[in-house]
């Protein structure tokens, strides 16, 4: 008998505190969206070529969203944060049935092959398609989408790094560019802009 | 000293890790500087680059440097620093040794100060662990393990003190 009455005031204080969290939410600020619409200049169909070699670009993304990242390979420190940061935004707008590729393309393509960027993108998401091409052609794309990268050699090395800017690109159903993330924005704050959007 | 500091750590380290069952929060000390959980990054098959992160806390008078690291699973190791200048990320190598001014803490974290694992002999895989040499100018020679997380892992290492 004890027990039940253990129970039943256990049940009460659970509802007061569910209700108590009920006017938290209700009485959370409105949501701002982060990130800046892309200026009108910047954007545009690409054609490159994904892990298996074979042509890929803005065609194969229609229907869908896309986040495209750009980046190389060779970076084991801000590339990774930044894609595993799109998996997770891929992965909660995936959760409200909003379906998003994630699309790597490489700013590096004398060292990053078809194979190297397949085996990175894999890392971090299963439905990452990483891109690269000819110099040209990623010159061209870095070009339209207003991503800057340029080489640095290394003293005493053969190896060279990557400066390069991290925005990040949402291109809507229909392959166009829309909006841009700062690698500041955090996780959640992207897919709740994202979802809005697309509501 | 040398030896017997690095007995003391493991001692620690023993209880440490029966008290807490599990391979997170590992932490070293070595005179006045205590090295909290150093940790990497997974990384892909034929990746040539990994990194390491740590954060050092000097609890003494006196500034210390860390004049270099060395890892045994990477041919050489680079100490870089990432800055953010009009929206381009630069990555370079920093020049001489990092401070470690008395009394604080410095963490070495994602888009910031980080320890370059150039040339990995194997791939980098997750839950496993490898040796870090660090050099400091006051404290000496100390070795750490470094745990292994999820390629894109970031792990917030200003609160464990």
């Amino acid at each position: 008998m004890n027990k039940r009455v253990v129970t039943i005031a256990s049940a009460g204080a659970l509802a007061v505190v569910a209700v108590g969290a009920g006017l938290y939410i209700t009485s959370a600020p409105a949501f701002e969206p982060v990130g800046m619409p892309a200026p009108e200049r910047l954007g545009g169909p690409f054609t490159l070529t994904n892990e298996a070699g074979e042509p890929f670009g803005t065609d194969d993304l229609i229907g869908n969203g896309a986040l495209v990242f750009f980046g190389f390979t060779y970076c084991p420190d801000v590339c990774p944060t930044e894609l595993a940061r799109g998996a997770q935004v891929v992965d909660q707008l995936a959760e409200a049935d909003i379906s998003v590729t994630p699309v790597f393309i490489t700013i590096d393509p004398e060292r990053d092959t078809p194979e190297q960027i397949g085996d990175y993108v894999s890392l971090f998401h299963e439905d990452m398609v990483g891109l690269t091409g000819t110099a040209d052609e990623i010159a061209s794309v870095a070009d339209d989408y207003g991503v800057f990268y340029s080489r640095v050699e290394m003293e005493d090395s053969s190896d060279y790094l990557m400066d390069h800017t991290s925005f990040v690109y949402l291109l809507d159903p229909t392959g166009s560019l829309v909006w841009m993330f700062r690698p500041t924005d955090l996780v959640e704050s992207i897919s709740e802009t994202i979802r809005q959007a697309a509501g | 000293m040398f030896f017997r500091g690095i007995k003391y750590v493991r001692a620690v380290m023993v209880i440490w890790a029966a008290i807490m069952g599990t391979a997170a929060g590992h932490e070293y000390q070595q005179g006045d500087l205590v090295i909290a959980h150093p940790w990497s990054r997974a990384t892909a098959p034929n990746a040539p680059n990994g990194v390491a992160y740590l954060a050092i806390t000097n609890h003494g008078a006196e500034e210390d440097q860390l004049i270099s690291v060395e890892a045994q699973v990477s041919d050489r190791t680079e100490l870089h620093m990432h800055e953010m200048t009009d929206g381009v990320m630069r990555m370079r190598p920093v020049e001489g040794s990092i401070a470690l001014p008395a009394g604080e803490t410095i963490v070495l974290e994602p888009s910031g100060l980080h320890i370059m694992l150039m040339g990995l002999d194997n791939r980098l895989v997750e839950g496993e662990r490898f040796t870090l040499v660090l050099e400091f100018q006051n404290a000496g020679t100390v070795e750490v393990e470094a745990s292994i997380e999820s390629p894109g892992a970031v792990l917030d290492l200003h609160h464990n003190h």
